[in-house]
């Protein structure tokens, strides 16, 4: 991989990338294979935009800062493209064979295996009309996933999309196509209530909305518990062998093979444009980039339109709606380094899975929810902890453990605390109080985790934005999914196919369709709309 | 013989039943209950000469409705009047702050963009934009889905804003209240003017399309008002009722239909009454009610509907509501005297407080601080109490269905999670509590108080479900082309000749009237 030096000569690429997180480097990688010179410029020391790997507490111990779960990584059209040559440059994943799991105050679980009838199992004990109900469910998968991930893999809208439109329904009939319209309205509370009998059954599934901002209520919010449950049950979970950035430092690799470029520490001050079109980029040192073909921002519309864009697009109407796409709530991401792995009270078999929910009913998420919405920290938060060295012991020095917690639902501005204990203030000063009562949340449910850390590190929603000025207010999605802000209508209305409202200039990213994850749809979606399939 | 046998007397059931008569058609309404109106009746329920509309009571949706544009002088002569405030409504803080929006739209946009500037210019933006979107929007609201004309309808908007332009307007109609309140108005005060008011669309702030919603009251607030029945809500199913019969309709109370009668056809023939007595329709059986009663009760033996019923045993019903009404020995004394006028008037800490207490309903426990609507009919139609005296109309759309609780731990629930009357009280407590801090001496001039808990509501009406007075939750996935549920299209059923409206059928519940209207266009 070049690593131009920012003072270089002037540099002219065909396509120039602003943001060098996991959709901008598809993109540059697709333009690259089909003979585009593209340059990547990233205004951090290191690539990978929310996918990144550090020693954040104790030599030794590898943490996620941030995205962890590379599932929609490894079942990605893009994968499916660039698979081999990633291999080439390193690509690894750690499958983890127990997925994700809950855990309930009477000591009980419930989870997600990879293997059929451990999940079976589990749910015959619990319930056995929710053994068939799974059942039946993960059947109809096999004939509905076709039309989803069609749907989920193409440009919104386009033609493609349409015809997998029309084909689900001339296949599937309109009774079909009515019900599936239905279900992409519905909260996860409508369809998990349909669908299932049993509360923690029902609670283990909906805590998948709450990894976007998706609570049970939250209309358009079913998909996700949907789709996550369906696609871990039936293709597993995977993790970055050595720590997630094992994408990032492929696709770097690759890149370079291709003769693309990526300019670390070169911030971009704005985009340049004349006659209403853009052709460039001025670096913050003052140097200028010459862009032939397109300006690609992997960056959220604020940063866009605000920054980039000082004088705007020309469309000060439409500039507008870009600048109003709404953040969804805040994540603290805390991170642990520990003696011995959490020993949970529900059952030792807990701690292999790569993800153990702490949102044991719809009421504690929706309580949560409701109080973040409110501009309160959640008197009893939603945690994720997720456990990669479970999974993959290279995290980690031998016999020693780490843990990734991310808390869900977290106010920007904090007006109060719905328990009354910390006082409103600035993130800085009230964050370690927060991981406290986090890590007694934890301590709650795995007695003697406490006892076993040995460092810890703590982001709060600011310090997530400082890392990555696109998680506005420590969003990690990078804006709102509710109906509003999705499909047709991501990231506004009218510019959902990645075209801004300025020639040659496009935008990519978490906040374009498909949305979050690590499944670099938008950037290989836009890479094939500009350079080809 | 009957051509239409019309079960149910409520807003939907009239407004059909009168638009078939006036065509010539015979109809029959049979009412289960001892009165008609369904949620429409008025009581002296407190004190004799007190008039209480014990549900329903704001008549802002059936002056703006279709219905009323057909029906309204045929009621008129009927002896239906509406009285109408001088302020629709507006909301009042715990501090005692407070904020009115009145039916003059540049009063309205000075007053906001005095609260903070550029909030009376965004209010004047938005409401001119859903003005000019009005057409549209009440067609897709009000209308007929699955026809030409709504076809047309769409295909028309499409060419006109192209579809950049439509897939905008139905991007912003997706919206929550919070995401039209947060970003564009600088103003709480505002924010708490709006939020509860999604509150009576069966909605919460942070539900999709409450933002949306929100701005169709405000419009309908400003262009309509406020307006109630002089004399009572009674005397619109009075007005109704006398035209029904004055073009050869019958209507029967106490008749309690038991099944509805298919014939070997597969088409409905008529009805059987609990009574066992047989009444035959000719043209058509039209049942307004909750699906859980049409397909639950009145098919439960009609094979051919099982997959309704089961359908229907998969409709949501949304959160409950209650009912508290007062009896007072002389008009409200408000500490800011211009609150007397209006009509509704809100308690509400705002858009958070709406939230929370939504929140803390639909987790089963008591709202700590609930949000109070606030109806003052004798402010502007004195003949509603004897001379001198008032009353007052609460209600409290933040009411769990099962009692799991309450949120501010003060009122033990009982073990079963149902309503009773001491939860019932001491709740109504909490809530004369938050009021009387508002107006001087209240709890003296109380004469007397009368309470509707959800599970009284029920009682008194079998459709609303868990106290729900919406016919079902108006979630999204349930509204529109979805309500009451798959195959429910043009109030259409599974049985030829049986149709199925009222407020759990599009286009959903209030006083508008629109599935009867609908129903009744497309038969005559």
């Amino acid at each position: 991989m070049t690593e131009a030096q920012g003072t270089s000569a002037k540099k002219t690429y065909d396509a120039v990338i602003v943001g060098a997180g996991h959709n901008g480097l598809a993109a540059a990688i697709h333009l690259a294979k089909r003979g585009w010179s593209v340059g990547v410029y990233e205004t951090k020391s290191e690539a990978g935009g929310a996918v990144k790997t550090r020693e954040l507490t104790l030599p030794g111990f590898h943490h996620d800062v941030a995205a962890m779960n590379l599932s929609m990584f490894a079942g990605s059209p893009f994968l499916r493209e660039y698979g081999a040559a990633l291999g080439r440059h390193g690509l690894a994943f750690a499958p983890a064979e127990d997925c994700f799991a809950s855990v309930f105050p009477d000591r009980t679980w419930f989870g997600i295996s990879k293997k059929l009838d451990k999940t079976m199992a589990r749910l015959a004990a619990i319930n056995s009309n929710d053994a068939k109900n799974f059942s039946r469910l993960l059947e109809k998968f096999g004939e509905d996933a076709p039309h989803i991930f069609g749907l989920l893999g193409n440009v919104m809208p386009s033609a493609a999309a349409f015809k997998v439109v029309w084909s689900a329904w001339r296949q599937m009939g309109t009774a079909w196509s009515f019900e599936m319209l239905k279900f992409l309205l519905s909260s996860p509370r409508t369809w998990l209530d349909r669908n299932f009998e049993n509360p923690k059954v029902k609670a283990t599934l909906a805590a998948w909305g709450m990894h976007l901002d998706f609570a049970p209520d939250v209309a358009g919010g079913a998909l996700f518990p949907y789709l996550e449950t369906m696609a871990n049950q039936a293709f597993g979970m995977v993790i970055g062998k050595g720590g997630a950035d094992t994408m990032i430092k492929a696709m770097l690799g690759y890149l370079g093979e291709l003769g693309g470029e990526v300019h670390l520490n070169a911030s971009v001050k704005e985009i340049k444009s004349s006659a209403s079109t853009a052709d460039g980029i001025i670096l913050a040192s003052g140097e200028t980039v010459t862009a032939r073909k397109a300006v690609i921002a992997n960056v959220t519309p604020h940063v866009l339109f605000g920054a980039l864009l000082p004088h705007g697009s020309g469309q000060p109407a439409v500039d507008a709606k870009f600048k109003s796409f709404r953040p969804g709530p805040g994540t603290m991401m805390l991170h642990l380094a520990l003696k011995a792995p959490l020993k949970w009270n529900a059952g030792s078999e807990l701690s292999n899975f790569a993800y153990v929910h702490v949102a044991p009913t719809y009421d504690y998420m929706t309580q949560a929810y409701s109080q973040a919405m409110a501009g309160l920290l959640p008197e009893a938060p939603v945690l994720v902890v997720g456990q990669p060295t479970a999974i993959d012991q290279s995290r980690a020095p031998q016999g020693k453990h780490i843990a990734w917690v991310q808390v869900r639902m977290l106010p920007k501005h904090v007006k109060g605390d719905a328990a009354g204990h910390i006082k409103a203030g600035d993130w800085q000063k009230i964050k370690n109080a927060y991981a406290d009562r986090v890590i007694d949340l934890i301590e709650s449910y795995a007695t003697g985790g406490k006892r076993s850390i040995l460092g810890r590190a703590v982001f709060s929603p600011d310090d997530l934005e400082s890392e990555n000025a696109c998680l506005i207010g420590g969003d990690n999605l990078s804006g709102s999914h509710h109906l509003d802000q999705n499909f047709l209508f991501r990231p506004v209305a009218g510019y959902s196919r990645y075209k801004m409202p300025m020639k040659r200039l496009y935008m990519c990213g978490a906040a374009t369709w498909p949305g979050a994850g690590t499944g670099a749809g938008s950037g290989y979606l836009l890479g094939k709309m500009l350079g080809g399939k | 013989m009957a051509d239409y046998v019309i079960v149910g007397s409520g807003i939907n059931a009239l407004v059909a039943a009168s638009l078939l008569a006036l065509k010539g058609r015979k109809v029959l309404v049979l009412e289960r209950n001892g009165s008609t109106g369904g949620c429409m009746r008025t009581e002296e329920i407190t004190l004799p000469g007190f008039k209480h509309d014990v549900m329903a009571t704001t008549f802002v949706l059936f002056l703006l409705s279709p219905a009323y544009a057909a029906l309204a002088p045929e009621l008129e002569k009927r002896g239906l009047q509406f009285a109408h405030p001088e302020i629709p409504t507006g909301v009042l803080r715990a501090d005692g702050s407070s904020l009115v929006l009145t039916r003059d739209h540049a009063a309205n946009v000075a007053a906001f963009e005095k609260l903070a500037s550029g909030d009376g210019k965004q209010f004047d933006s938005d409401i001119s934009r859903l003005g000019a979107n009005a057409p549209f929007l009440f067609a897709l609201l009000g209308g007929r889905l699955w026809s030409w004309s709504m076809a047309k309808t769409v295909a028309k908007e499409a060419w006109r804003r192209g579809p950049r332009g439509l897939s905008s307007f139905f991007g912003e109609a997706l919206g929550s209240a919070r995401s039209w309140l947060e970003p564009h108005y600088k103003s709480d005060l505002f924010h708490a003017l709006m939020a509860p008011w999604v509150l009576h669309t069966g909605l919460g702030p942070e539900s999709a399309y409450s933002g949306q919603m929100a701005k169709v009251i405000a419009f309908a607030l400003e262009a309509a008002g406020a307006p109630i029945v002089k004399g009572g809500a009674v005397n619109a199913v009075k007005a109704f009722e006398q035209l029904i019969r004055d073009h050869g309709g019958e209507i029967r109370t106490n008749a309690d239909v038991a099944e509805v009668i298919v014939d070997s056809a597969g088409g409905a023939s008529g009805v059987i009454l609990a009574s066992g007595e047989k009444v035959a329709a000719g043209q058509g059986v039209i049942c307004s009610m909750a699906p859980g009663q049409l397909y639950g009760r009145l098919l439960k033996n009609h094979g051919p509907a099982d997959a309704m019923r089961q359908e229907a045993k998969g409709f949501v019903h949304g959160k409950g509501n209650m009912q508290v009404h007062y009896a007072l020995k002389s008009p409200p004394k408000w500490k800011t005297a211009e609150l007397s006028k209006v009509a509704l008037l809100h308690l509400s800490s705002g858009l958070d407080g709406v939230s929370k207490a939504v929140n803390e309903a639909e987790r089963g426990l008591l709202p700590a601080e609930p949000t109070i609507c606030v109806g003052q009919p004798t402010s502007f139609d004195p003949s509603r109490a004897p001379e001198g005296k008032a009353i007052l109309w609460l209600q409290l759309p933040e009411a769990p269905r099962i009692l799991k609780g309450d949120a501010a731990g003060e009122i033990n629930t009982p073990k079963d999670q149902r309503w009773n009357k001491a939860v019932r009280e001491a709740y109504a407590d909490r809530v004369e509590t938050m009021l009387s801090k508002h107006i001087t001496g209240f709890k003296a001039s109380v004469l007397k108080r009368c309470c509707y808990s959800p599970a009284d509501l029920e009682a008194m009406n079998v459709n609303l479900v868990g106290g729900d007075p919406y016919g079902g939750a108006c979630t999204i996935d349930q509204f529109f082309l979805w309500r009451p549920m798959r195959g429910g299209a043009n109030h259409e059923t599974p049985v030829k000749r049986l149709y199925h409206i009222g407020a759990s059928t599009h286009p959903g519940p209030g006083l508008g009237g629109g599935s009867g209207f609908l129903l009744a266009k497309a038969l005559a």
